[in-house]
């Protein structure tokens, strides 16, 4: 039970709460998408675009915390551009309707994962 | 008759060893830290107030410095900047504490060639290296924040027989702890976390011992180069919670899905 609390303590401040519902969120989203690929289902379309999208906003949130209590630098701006940009080109793609580049979609949809999982990696307080 | 002689000489020099040691107080009586450290005797304490003093401090006979306030309230700031904020040197039975030390191209707070000697509960961030050994023997630094520095936080170079235990090193720009050419060190309970390279580095250093430190979201935790015989137990350099969370979280996406999925099934009327 103490061993229980004490991982639960991780939870102490509001970024590494942000990125554990991004991580939450993007699973979801990630699974829905896979699910969409099968067949157009106006349910898994409603899940996929609410997930994705506030695990957007999320990651917005998380980089402007950065900036405001780490500052600005050079590596920490392409490092947050740099995950951004998988979520605009994956956005990108949907948007475009060509078949052909849908079969990258999941591979993207597989990177955006990566992204939370170090985003929950870089905000477990130390 | 002897005994009581003998007695008698003891206390008398005992008594006589009391009133030898005196505190000299920064800025009441002398305006500068180093005037007051000029003045002191061997076993004074000069006991420095609050406040920003933009001096660097040299210190080569046996006495304590002593912040009142703490390091929060006392910055000793590198007037010389290719200096160290703080240098002891050529001596022993030295106490620095409580001070913050910063502004310096070298280091915070430096011994070379020290012995039996303490540093404990202080700052040393915003240098070059934060606090550094060299050639210094049966130290003791202790409690001590050395965060943000351009190097090191703490570095020792051909020292001995020290014990470094439960100080930060931090945030610095290329390693927290630095061990180089130095045997017989007790390296305890330090935390080395979020360093650019190595949270502790042992190079050309053996029969240490490391035990219990944290290194954490550095870019190599223990890095032991060219060393031999140390001794490195309940380290902590990856604790289960990044291992565990990430999976925990991802069930947690999944359940999350099978709700949504389910919740939305119902609201649509899909089956």
């Amino acid at each position: 039970m103490q061993r229980i609390l004490k991982m639960l303590g991780v939870f102490s401040t509001a970024s590494i709460v942000l990125a554990s519902f991004g991580l939450i969120l993007a699973t979801s989203s990630f699974i829905s998408g896979l699910q969409l690929v099968k067949s157009a289902s106006i349910v898994e379309r409603k899940i996929h675009r609410f997930n994705g999208f506030t695990a957007l906003t999320i990651y917005v949130i998380l980089a402007i915390l950065a900036f405001w209590y780490e500052g600005f630098g050079f590596l920490r701006l392409l490092g947050w551009v740099s995950g951004l940009c998988v979520f605009l080109l994956k956005i990108l793609i949907v948007r475009s309707k060509k078949r052909r580049a849908f079969k990258y979609l999941s591979w993207l949809g597989g990177t955006l994962i990566l992204v939370w999982l170090y985003m929950v990696y870089i905000h477990i307080p130390v | 008759m002897p005994k009581v002689l003998s007695l008698f000489i003891l206390l008398t020099s005992l008594l006589v060893g009391e009133a030898i040691a005196a505190d000299l107080l920064v800025p009441e009586s002398y305006k500068t830290i180093q005037e007051a450290i000029e003045a002191a005797g061997p076993g004074d304490t000069v006991l420095v107030n609050e406040g920003v003093y933009t001096e660097n401090l040299s210190i080569r006979k046996p006495l304590k410095l002593k912040a009142v306030k703490g390091p929060e309230l006392t910055v000793i700031r590198a007037a010389v900047k290719e200096e160290p904020a703080i240098l002891v040197s050529g001596t022993e039975g030295v106490v620095i504490s409580g001070f913050a030390a910063k502004g310096s191209l070298s280091s915070g707070i430096t011994l070379k060639n020290v012995t039996n000697s303490e540093v404990s509960g202080n700052v040393a961030d915003e240098n070059v290296y934060g606090i550094a050994l060299y050639d210094s023997s049966e130290n003791s630094v202790t409690g001590n924040a050395a965060d943000r520095n351009e190097y090191y936080g703490i570095y020792l170079e051909k020292s001995h027989h020290n014990t470094i235990e439960g100080n930060n090193a931090n945030r610095n720009y290329d390693k927290g702890l630095f061990i180089s050419y130095s045997n017989s060190n007790v390296i305890r309970e330090n935390t080395a976390n979020l360093n650019t390279w190595n949270g502790l580095t042992l190079w050309s250093s053996n029969d240490n011992v490391i035990v219990d430190n944290t290194t954490l979201r550095n870019m190599y935790g223990i890095v032991v180069s060219d060393s031999k015989d140390n001794e490195i137990s309940g380290n902590t350099t990856l604790p289960n919670v990044f291992l565990i969370l990430p999976v925990v979280l991802i069930y947690l996406g999944i359940v999350t899905y099978l709700i949504q999925k389910n919740v939305l099934k119902l609201a649509y009327g899909v089956r």
